[in-house]
């Protein structure tokens, strides 16, 4: 039978103590933060997946950034070649009553109100947005489209892309997740397409004005080409937008599911670990009970 | 003489001694109950001796012979040793938590939905954080290449994480032992450490002294000596490992290992100190007076140091290996097209700084001269940042890993050693208890088994005191009947 001393007992009490205490400062920094991750060391395998979900958050939010950014891009682009293509509809349809109308004074008016939406078309062509020339596909800070005009009364002669084609031809891409890569301009050969359309009108605005009928013909047959191409240049920035939602919402449900992770090496069950508590605090006050009892007494108290 | 009042009143005398002597320990042994380097003492009680009357062979009476001191010199050996090597474990475990610290990685759930944070304007929290935010900052750029607020972010989280890892490096350097060894928090404590056993050993030597003095004419007799310098020895074994060699009159020396391997050094013999320990670079060396011995402990606190100074040390080369890696993969894909040939820029981080404590941006690179492209390339051009933005996910950046695991790597690596010590120091810990436990089961004062004796002893002293008087009466009355 082993030998009890009188210390045996006290250091016993007090380690069972400081052991009890320690686990209820622990369980209380626990239910006070709600974690139950501090350090590494708490629980390390934890810790590496902790680390890695958390990393892929932040690039999924950064993904979303930059979805959103792409996202107003290509809804600037959209909305400003719809209204390019609204115009074109517009003197699509004058075209053929500047061709019967046989009045050259008509025509003239016919003229001024081409004239009027082919400045407006060209304007918009030179949109920014945040100071980035949308249809100035890797050239972004120089206007895209510039024109030439008549020394007398200032109507635009020509219109010109600036932008060189070449290492600037292809729309730049953005990262809209881990391996989806999105263009959410158009291109540069795109870009150049709109030239020749704003020229078409040039063109047909001048043969309006003289009521060359056979000119007018030939232009607004080419202007019906340029309007299915605008069309095209919407349709590719559709595929686009249709792509990053798409991504964003797949990013979203990755991001939920790891926060859920991460919540579940990170939380703490609150009432698993507030029952712990409780058991803790049962066995540290059943202990100073148990101590204090045993240290009441002694032989000397019966001498 | 025996077999008469006096030789009675002689034999009582001796027993009235005795018992008083064995109250005497017993109050000894109750009032040392509270000092756990105290071994519990017993008389031991013995015949005076005998001799032949006439009724037959009578006792001359008790008296104590001796004190017996109830220690374990086996438990005292096991407890000197785990001493050691819980001093080596608990000297560790501080340091290796302020490594842990010093990489400043919190452990956090980020809060919210994929798109709660709509910019990264905000400094990040934590060294991974700050790595994605350096990265995420290339692939800002190449969303809006010429947006000069996403450049000075991208400048501004590059020196975030320069400034983090600067800082880690600093934390670590301050408790790690470099080569050469530079003076910081941990060589201070190496140093406090090798004045203290100068002092433990100048204390032993002088208990030595004592007992040497007592014991040689009575073996084992300077019980409570031997308790003091086994207290000693005891708080010499935190700091480091020895042996004990047992020398004359109760003395001991002591002996450590000294490089090279299998050769040994006294550091104490009988009453004398032979040297003096000092730390010299890394290492512990004796220095006798004439010759300088270099130590080699294997536990206690002074190894625990070194230990813990080389472990910390390899984290700040992980540490540095990293951003080698870093600088060097930034540059490439900073400086050349995708093709391998040089697109024109300059570097981004200063290629001849490839540690953490030195890491820097090159010093052309502000938030006007970073680009997202080439030198003379477009301005929407976002080849570059793109490129760098997908060393992010690169799993050839550094042993396989991306950047962000190659981190986690070296953080997990300073938990796993935090976790490893800390469970190491609970066995340990349980080991210590036990082995005190034990000791103090052998050794230690019961007050119900001292109150005990003080009773029985009293007892006895009474019955012999009464004895006495009695004795007193019959010869007060032989010597009136005389008168």
């Amino acid at each position: 039978m082993i030998r009890i001393t009188s210390n045996t007992l006290a250091s016993r009490l007090t380690d069972e103590l400081t052991r009890l205490s320690n686990t209820k400062t622990r369980l209380t920094q626990e239910l006070a933060s709600g974690r139950r991750l501090f350090d590494a060391s708490d629980d390390v395998p934890a810790t590496g997946r902790v680390m890695s979900y958390e990393s892929e958050k932040r690039s999924l939010q950064q993904y979303e950034r930059n979805a959103q950014r792409g996202l107003t891009n290509i809804a600037v682009s959209t909305s400003t070649l719809t209204s390019i293509q609204s115009m074109a509809s517009k003197i699509f349809n004058l075209a053929p009553a500047a061709a019967a109308s046989g009045d050259i004074s008509q025509n003239q008016s016919f003229a001024s109100q081409i004239d009027g939406l082919l400045e407006q078309a060209v304007s918009m062509a030179n949109t920014q947005v945040s100071g980035t020339y949308l249809f100035g596909s890797k050239v972004t800070d120089t206007q895209p489209f510039t024109v030439d005009r008549d020394a007398t009364t200032g109507r635009i002669t020509a219109v010109h892309y600036s932008t060189a084609l070449g290492a600037a031809d292809a729309a730049p891409q953005i990262a809209i997740s881990e391996s989806a890569q999105v263009a959410t301009s158009t291109s540069g050969t795109q870009n150049q397409e709109l030239e020749a359309f704003f020229n078409n009108i040039v063109s047909l605005r001048d043969a309006v004005e003289v009521d060359n009928e056979a000119a007018i013909t030939t232009f607004q047959n080419t202007l019906g080409d340029d309007e299915d191409r605008l069309t095209t240049m919407l349709s590719t920035l559709a595929v686009s937008q249709l792509r990053i939602k798409t991504t964003q919402e797949q990013n979203s449900t990755r991001f939920n599911q790891l926060a859920d992770l991460s919540a579940g090496e990170t939380e703490i069950n609150t009432a698993e670990t507030a029952v712990k508590y409780k058991t803790a605090m049962n066995a540290y006050d059943a202990a100073l009970q148990a101590g204090s009892q045993l240290f009441e007494k002694s032989l000397l108290d019966y001498i | 003489m025996p077999n008469d009042l006096f030789s009675s009143l002689y034999s009582t005398t001796s027993a009235l001694r005795a018992q008083s002597a064995a109250l005497d320990i017993v109050g000894r042994n109750m009032s040392n109950v509270n000092n756990t380097s105290y071994a519990r003492q017993r008389v031991i009680f013995g015949d005076k001796g005998s001799v032949d009357t006439s009724l037959g062979t009578q006792s001359l009476g008790i008296e104590a012979v001796g004190i017996q001191q109830m220690r374990d010199t086996l438990l005292d050996r096991q407890i000197v040793e785990e001493s050691s090597n819980s001093g080596f474990l608990g000297s560790q475990q501080s340091y290796l938590e302020q490594a842990q610290t010093a990489l400043g990685q919190g452990l956090f759930n980020n809060a919210g939905t994929v798109d709660t944070i709509k910019s990264n304007t905000a400094l990040p929290s934590g060294l991974a954080a700050s790595l994605d935010a350096f990265f995420n900052g290339w692939q800002s750029l190449a969303t809006e290449p010429g947006s000069t607020v996403n450049k000075q972010q991208l400048i501004a989280s590059s020196q975030d994480l320069i400034d983090k890892l600067n800082t880690a490096d600093r934390r670590l350097a301050d408790i790690s032992l470099s080569t050469p060894v530079v003076a910081n928090t941990l060589t201070g404590q190496m140093d406090e450490g090798a004045r203290q056993v100068n002092g433990i050993l100048s204390t032993i030597a002088d208990l030595n002294r004592q007992i040497g003095r007592v014991e040689v004419s009575n073996p084992g007799t300077a019980v409570d000596l031997r308790d003091q310098r086994q207290a000693k020895l005891e708080e010499l074994a935190g700091y480091i490992d020895f042996t004990v060699v047992q020398q004359s009159a109760g003395q001991i020396g002591i002996q450590v290992d000294a490089l090279p391997a299998g050769t040994t050094v006294d550091l104490v013999s009988l009453a004398t100190v032979n040297g003096t320990m000092a730390r010299s670079g890394a290492d512990y060396t004796w220095n006798d007076g004439t010759t300088t011995s270099t130590l080699d402990f294997d536990s206690g606190k002074l190894a625990g140091y070194q230990e813990v100074g080389a472990t910390v040390q390899s984290y700040r080369m992980n540490l540095d290996t990293f951003v080698a890696a870093l600088v060097a993969q930034v540059n490439t894909a900073y400086t050349t097209t995708s093709a391998g040939t040089p697109n024109g820029n300059g570097n981004f981080f200063n290629s001849a700084n490839l540690t953490a404590g030195t890491i820097s941006l090159d010093s052309a690179i502000t938030s006007t001269t970073v680009t997202a492209g080439y030198a003379g390339g477009p301005s929407g051009e976002n080849a570059t940042a793109s490129a760098v933005a997908a060393l992010a996910k690169k799993t050839g950046f550094l042993s396989g890993s991306t950047p962000a695991a190659a981190f986690a790597k070296i953080v997990t690596q300073v938990g796993q050693d935090v976790s490893n010590n800390d469970t190491r120091i609970e066995d340990q810990s349980s080991l210590v208890k036990l082995l005190g436990a034990q000791r103090q089961s052998y050794s230690g004062v019961s007050l119900d088994e001292e109150t005990a004796d003080m009773l029985r002893y009293q007892r006895a002293y009474q019955a012999s005191a009464k004895m006495l008087s009695v004795i007193d009466e019959l010869l007060s009355t032989m010597l009136n009947t005389l008168s």
